[in-house]
């Protein structure tokens, strides 16, 4: 120890040994005052609409529909069988395991039984709802039933007929998108704003929606419904608060196949369905 | 005299570098991010993790204003006051930004040196080809040197009207933020 301390090189060390305990202290300082966690972007919203051509007029039979459920659980522990292929699901609202599904048998299809998550049709329990389809047990095996696709003419036609008997005055308030005109900006973005320009409407620091600033005439961006002057405010009910939510709304397009724009017209609040095929 | 100096030379060294192995590098990041996202530049998803001398990044989602810009998949930060140096590997830019620029950059380099204490280098390497710049910190101008690729002339001639091609054929952009 004396031959230690004799040496010259104990003041270099014991010079070094504070200098690194100078700087382990200021570290630890730093480490004090520095925030201990960074900044995250928020969660991404999804934009698929939670319904899907739901026909409403049977939710508003709620006594009849309990009815027919119960007769359809009888029925089912009575050992009537029935396949899952003479089963048609009309229509599902939810998400995951909270919602509805409408279904009906092949043989009447007029004829709608509204089901929730655990309930039982002609022997088969609802237990899952998923975007275009739901999943049934029966017998410890799982079963799947999608909705029906319906072709874009079908569709077209449907949706001319019911305006006509209807008598819908606001012809403008539901529009069919192709898959075409999704695919005629997506492979060139830069036409998007040749057709449309946006920009963002601020109350403070805060965006409350997008307005159109000009829009082509006879652009397929105008054939949407969409005016100069209005506000874009929310998109199947996600407000669009930020420039991310009006692009991601634009990135997903090719997985939505509903989409329902709010926009604010003259000071009124406008909602402009679109069915995308 | 020059003992006496070149002493205190190293000490300092030492200290410098003992300085930087215990700063915590990851909470001066997160101070980093603040200060960014008052520019409304967030990075997020990022997997932090500190070595002796630098900061890794992986996989850094940039947003600017809210838009997903780019992805970094590997970001290194090595800060030593006398020398820091920036340097991203792997960029993907959105497709947004895709539409005036090819989307992969494979390099992205930024010096601070103490011998050019008013400057930051810039050096860039991707599908757009080769470009090297400065930024000038009191001035705050920035100005770039491109050697565009193929790829830059054949698909993105409109974002090559932003340069202006020198005598020797290179495309410089000047502008003062």
């Amino acid at each position: 120890m004396q031959n230690l301390s004799n040496t010259k090189f104990l003041p270099v060390l014991v010079k070094l040994f504070i200098l690194l305990l100078v700087a382990k202290i200021i570290g630890l300082l730093v480490w004090w005052y520095m925030p201990s966690e960074g900044v995250e972007l928020n969660a991404k919203k999804s934009y698929q609409a939670k319904y899907q051509r739901v026909d409403f007029k049977n939710m508003l039979m709620p006594t009849k529909v309990v009815k027919e459920t119960k007769t359809q659980e009888q029925s089912s522990t009575t050992g009537s069988a029935f396949s899952i292929n003479s089963l048609v699901l009309k229509g599902l609202y939810g998400s995951k395991f909270h919602g509805f599904a409408i279904l009906a048998k092949k043989s009447s299809p007029q004829k709608t039984t509204i089901l929730s998550i655990g309930e039982v049709y002609a022997g088969y329990k609802l237990k899952e709802i998923a975007l275009q389809e739901v999943y049934f047990t029966k017998g410890g095996k799982d079963y799947a039933l999608s909705l029906p696709k319906i072709s874009h003419k079908s569709y077209v036609k449907h949706v001319r007929r019911s305006r006509h008997r209807a008598n819908i005055n606001d012809t403008e308030s539901e529009k069919v998108v192709t898959k075409q005109d999704i695919k005629y900006y997506s492979s060139n973005p830069s036409r998007i704003w040749k057709d449309i320009a946006i920009a963002p409407v601020k109350h403070g620091r805060k965006i409350v929606g997008f307005k159109i600033n000009r829009i082509k005439k006879g652009s397929k961006m105008a054939m949407l419904g969409l005016q100069k002057g209005d506000i874009m405010i929310r998109a199947n009910n996600i407000p669009l608060t930020s420039f991310n939510d009006a692009i991601n709304l634009y990135k997903k397009i090719d997985t939505i196949d509903t989409i329902a724009i709010v926009v604010l017209r003259n000071n009124e609040e406008k909602e402009i369905i679109y069915e995308i095929h | 005299m020059v003992k006496k100096l070149l002493k205190f030379f190293a000490y300092t060294f030492f200290f410098v570098v003992a300085l930087m192995v215990f700063v915590p590098k990851t909470s001066i990041y997160y101070l980093l991010e603040k200060n960014l996202k008052k520019f409304d530049v967030v990075i997020s998803d990022e997997q932090l993790k500190e070595s002796l001398l630098s900061l890794n990044i992986t996989n850094a989602h940039i947003s600017t204003k809210g838009i997903d810009s780019a992805i970094i998949s590997k970001s290194d930060i090595t800060l030593l006051l006398f020398y820091n140096k920036l340097s991203f590997r792997d960029i993907k830019l959105s497709s947004i930004v895709e539409t005036y620029l090819p989307s992969k950059i494979a390099s992205l380099e930024i010096d601070y040196s103490l011998l050019h204490p008013l400057t930051l280098e810039i050096n860039a390497e991707g599908d757009f080809g080769e470009a090297r710049g400065s930024l000038h910190l009191l001035d705050r101008d920035v100005s770039l040197i491109l050697k565009p690729s193929k790829k830059m002339f054949t698909s993105y001639k409109k974002s090559l009207r932003f340069f202006k091609k020198d005598k020797d054929g290179e495309y410089t952009y000047a502008k003062s933020l």
